[in-house]
């Protein structure tokens, strides 16, 4: 569905952030993402998204593939209505309009008959954004946010969704079993160091990954887990070999 | 709760001063003179020197007993040099009955020219406002009493010929004008005269607004080198203009200005009285305090017991206010006499202004003559000259290159 | 607009988004109606109508500018020099062709408009203040343009007399007949603008001032809605310009200069970013406050002064006390004049029991 060949990403025509960096996501699949803050996880997605332009960065290497199609170098309206969307880090709602203005928004390159289904599409998996369909987003709380901003996206329909740090808000959650719940959900996972892939695999066996467990999900050998001191120190000594 | 009652407070606040909305104390024998000034806008220097004139003028005739037994009411609207608050200011003018307004401004001038005549009410637009208003018959209540800029153009043109001992002929004028309508207006008459007079003439623009001429005075100075200057500047540009010539060496006596860049505080500013010698300037009102009128004003302040207003000493806007003050009584007086005595109307008044002739006021308004065909006078100007630390009359009332400026006139009717 | 809702129990999303809420908005629509189109005209005085076509006048340029800066979140502060160009346009337009008004007056707001793209070009790549030095670097070339191109500005005065307007022979040359040619704009103005920012356009229009790069990301082509916004905008502007020619009867450039986009910001400031009636709000409240201060100066005034110092005292006053209102609005709702009313309604609509 997704392919990515070997991309690099420059910004400021100065400053290399990725350093080829592939990833291949299945239709009905979901991929996960993983890697340490300044990783290049943000970096990557928006550069399939097509935003990174707004940000001074370009792709100079490589290929983004959406079916088939190439989309480096699109922008990221037009990707919209290929399907692509992106559900960005933090909650970005139109604080001014009402949720379900934010929602009919979130089907702008749809037709009306559409809209109004993927309205009652939205409020079905969120129950709670129906209650609050006539509040102004800015008022909604931030898990509600979240919710809308992930609404939103579907409402155009899309047949791949970027999810940048989707559980950020939604419920409290120790950071550590980020990683562990992600490779719960995932089919696929990839990790990331340094603006490279440095290790991928089946979701399940990179949960058995003994680096992996000792980096995202705190656990030792044993599955005992260790403390948060330790691990930190840990990790800042060694390195994968890239 | 407490927020809610300041807020509504704010709102009582604007209802209740709209309310207060127009008193007309209609009283018996009085006039109602609009005037539109600028005393809070870009011209505020002039606006707040001259109005102070007419409103003095007006306080001494009414101290005199009214114009013919009339008693004169001001209404004075600040227009800010903005053109939708002169629109305003001409319809309560209308609603309290006034029989002519002074203008203010030309843009200002130039948005009423045509709600003048359909509400058939007379405005003054003395020095300033577009110069074929001078055509009564196209502009019938539009007044440019005294001297257009088409006026000033040929006055200006023949007073530097006298300069230059009596020919043109080869002789070099440098222009330096103040780029917006009203700067550019002279140059058709400019151009004229210099094909007729046989003389070279360049023109320099300066942009708004005009604190910034450097290039243009080297330009002169330093490369066209003519041999007179007519400058046409508003605002703060005169001044910067003196300043500048003066620091590249130009003789000022070689350097003629229109009427907005004549002022005793324009001078001053420049680096005073006494570094300006030689600067010439045209006039269309008396300069100085050696008239009549102005001592009758002093003595009636000191009636009052109170000291003649500091506006005073700036006698070359402070005059122009009772100039337009004493035309427009003089047009109220003929509306009167005409009707013998009874209550004229806008129009009664229109025609008094046209039938001005001879009148003078000891030598403060020139000897204009004003005609339903002529609405300026026939452009009459002095010339006035620093000379030993003041202002001095150095050539009296005069009309320069008329018949050029009559056909401009004809033209221009002819064009619409 | 001036009522209290209750029992109001709508099942479905066409009622919800309907313009009139609640039945009665439809009566209070008709009583405005009625006193705009009837009493008003015949019951107050000419020169109370003649600020009030100052005001409608102004109401459609603050609704365009607000379009602009309020909904799209482009700050802009060349709105002075688009008038101009529908004002010259339009103008040209009736004197040379000799084209009636409801031909000069769209196209002096298409061609405002043409010139709002070009003149918002830069906002593809700037914003906030940088865009403001850009769109006044617009006022200043427009400006100049003019004044220097007779072919536009028609001649050395760079002002253009134009007849005054006629509709089936009847022709707009009163402050009261005027007041209904103007009143038909306004009006046109504010139901467009209502329109507008409930559409698909409007919305668009909010999510990228709110946040643009989500609203790309959604599939708005924010670079295309920031060049329409300018575009509508700017025929507006273009429209008022016109609306100012045919009531002053000429075209002139230096009644649109820099100050008066000043002066538009200032009503969408005062009045509300971001609402229809802000718009409005505002445009009342910058014509009518200086009339109003002045007139009440004048009654009170009279008690302590003669005439000539009264004249000092006002206008030096009047801009003190003006820009002290402001400041004082701004102080009790920095969000304007539209939020004050907004608070007031809702107070009254939970009245007696606030909580």
């Amino acid at each position: 569905m997704l392919s990515i060949n070997n991309i690099e990403v420059v910004y400021d025509r100065v400053i290399l952030v990725l350093k080829g960096v592939s990833i291949e996501v299945r239709e009905g699949s979901i991929t996960t993402l993983l890697g340490a803050n300044g990783a290049g996880k943000t970096t990557t997605l928006k550069a399939i998204s097509g935003v990174l332009r707004s940000e001074r960065g370009e792709v100079t290497k490589g290929a983004i593939e959406l079916a088939g199609r190439r989309i480096d170098g699109m922008r990221a309206h037009e990707m919209t209505k290929l399907g692509l969307v992106q559900v960005f880090e933090g909650r970005r709602v139109f604080e001014h309009l009402t949720t379900e203005e934010n929602l009919i928004a979130g089907g702008h390159v749809r037709d009306k008959a559409t809209v109004k289904q993927g309205i009652d599409m939205v409020y079905s998996y969120f129950p709670r954004l129906k209650e609050r369909r006539q509040q102004v987003a800015g008022y909604l709380s931030g898990g509600e946010q979240q919710m809308l901003a992930i609404g939103r996206a579907l409402m155009s329909q899309p047949k791949v969704v970027l999810l940048d740090e989707p559980s950020l808000g939604l419920a409290p959650m120790l950071v550590e079993q980020n990683a562990a719940m992600a490779l719960t959900v995932a089919d696929h996972g990839y990790v990331m160091e340094n603006g490279r892939i440095v290790l991928e695999g089946q979701a399940d066996k990179l949960r058995d990954n003994s680096d992996i467990k000792e980096f995202y999900l705190g656990l030792n050998e044993g599955g005992a887990r260790k403390s948060y001191h330790d691990t930190k120190h840990y990790k800042r000594r060694k390195r994968w070999l890239s | 709760m407490t927020r809610f009652v300041r807020s509504w407070l704010g709102v009582a606040a604007t209802t209740a001063t709209l309310a207060f909305g127009g008193s007309q104390a209609f009283a018996q024998k009085e006039l109602v003179f609009g005037l539109q000034c600028d005393r809070t806008g870009p011209t505020a220097n002039v606006g707040t020197v001259l109005c102070p004139g007419y409103q003095d003028y007006i306080a001494l005739i009414n101290s005199k007993g009214g114009v013919e037994g009339y008693k004169i009411k001001v209404l004075e609207i600040d227009n800010e040099y903005k053109v939708p608050p002169a629109m305003e200011a001409h319809e309560r003018f209308k609603k309290e009955g006034a029989v002519l307004e002074g203008l203010y401004g030309t843009p200002q001038t130039a948005a009423l020219n045509k709600k003048l005549e359909e509400d058939k009410i007379l405005g003054t637009s003395p020095g300033f406002g577009t110069a074929s208003a001078a055509d009564g018959k196209r502009f019938p209540y539009t007044f440019p009493i005294a001297a257009s800029y088409w006026s000033q153009a040929g006055a200006a043109v023949a007073f530097a010929k006298e300069a230059l001992g009596g020919s043109l002929k080869g002789k070099k004028i440098a222009f330096l004008f103040y780029d917006n309508p009203a700067g550019k207006e002279p140059l058709p008459i400019l151009e004229d005269l210099a094909k007729s007079e046989g003389f070279d003439m360049r023109t320099f623009a300066v942009p708004a607004p005009g604190l910034e001429m450097g290039a243009q005075i080297l330009d002169i100075t330093g490369r066209y080198k003519p041999d007179y200057i007519i400058t046409h500047l508003f605002g703060r540009a005169p001044s910067v203009s003196i300043k500048e010539l003066k620091g590249k060496g130009f003789p000022l006596s070689k350097v003629v200005a229109f009427v907005w860049g004549s002022a005793e505080s324009d001078i001053i500013a420049a680096g005073g009285m006494g570094l300006a010698e030689g600067y010439s300037t045209m006039q269309f009102a008396g300069v100085g305090k050696d008239f009549p009128v102005i001592k009758d004003i002093e003595a009636m302040y000191k009636a009052q017991g109170k000291a003649p207003p500091k506006e005073m000493d700036s006698t070359v806007y402070y005059n122009r206010g009772i100039f337009i003050a004493a035309l427009h009584v003089e047009a109220a007086r003929n509306a009167i006499k005409a009707k013998g005595g009874a209550m004229p109307t806008s129009e009664d008044v229109k025609k008094g202004m046209e039938a001005i002739k001879g009148f003078t006021l000891g030598g403060f308004v020139p000897p204009m003559e004003l005609t339903p065909a002529d609405h300026e006078g026939g452009g009459w100007v002095q010339i006035w000259t620093v000379k030993g630390g003041k202002l001095v009359k150095v050539k009296d009332w005069f009309q320069g290159n008329r018949p050029t400026i009559q056909k401009h006139l004809a033209a221009d009717a002819s064009k619409s | 607009m001036f009522h209290r809702e209750s029992g109001v129990f709508k099942t479905t999303y066409g009622a919800d988004m309907a313009l009139y809420p609640l039945p009665i908005a439809k009566w209070t629509v008709v009583a405005l109606a009625v006193i705009f189109v009837v009493i008003i005209p015949l019951s107050i005085h000419e020169y109370y109508l003649s600020i009030l076509n100052l005001i409608f006048i102004a109401i459609v340029g603050a609704l365009g500018l607000n379009i602009l800066v309020g909904y799209t979140g482009q700050i802009s502060i060349g709105h002075g020099a688009f008038m101009s160009v529908g004002a010259y346009t339009a103008a040209n337009l009736a004197v040379k062709l000799g084209l009636p008004f409801w031909i000069t007056l769209p196209a002096g707001g298409l061609m405002a408009a043409l010139f709002g793209v070009i003149v918002g070009m830069p906002s593809l790549r700037i914003k906030g203040l940088y865009l403001a030095i850009a769109t006044l670097a617009g006022q200043l070339i427009i400006e100049w343009t003019i004044n220097r191109v007779p072919a536009i500005s028609g001649g050395a005065q760079a002002s253009i007399q134009v007849d005054r307007p006629s509709l089936f022979g009847v022709s707009f040359d009163t402050q009261g007949s005027l007041y209904y040619f103007l009143l038909f704009f306004a009006v046109l103005a504010i139901i467009a603008t209502l329109n507008l920012v409930r559409s698909r356009i409007g919305r668009a229009f909010v999510a990228v001032r709110d946040q643009d790069i989500a609203a790309e990301i959604i599939g708005i082509n924010i670079y295309r809605y920031k060049l329409l916004a300018f575009a509508i905008s700017s025929f507006y502007a273009g429209v008022c310009g016109v609306l100012y020619t045919y009531y002053f009867g000429i075209a002139n450039y230096e009644q649109f200069q820099l100050i008066v986009s000043i002066d538009y910001l200032a009503m969408i400031i005062i009045g509300g970013l971001g609402s229809v009636l802000g718009s409005i709000f505002g445009a009342v409240f910058v014509t009518l406050l200086p009339i109003a201060i002045r007139i009440f100066m004048e009654n009170v005034g009279a008690l302590f002064f003669t005439t000539a110092e009264m004249a000092n005292v006002i206008s030096g006053l009047r801009l003190g006390v003006f820009g002290g209102l402001i400041i004082f609005f701004l102080i009790v709702e920095p969000e304007g004049l539209n939020r004050l009313w907004s608070n007031i309604r809702s107070y009254f609509r939970v009245w007696p029991f606030s909580y």
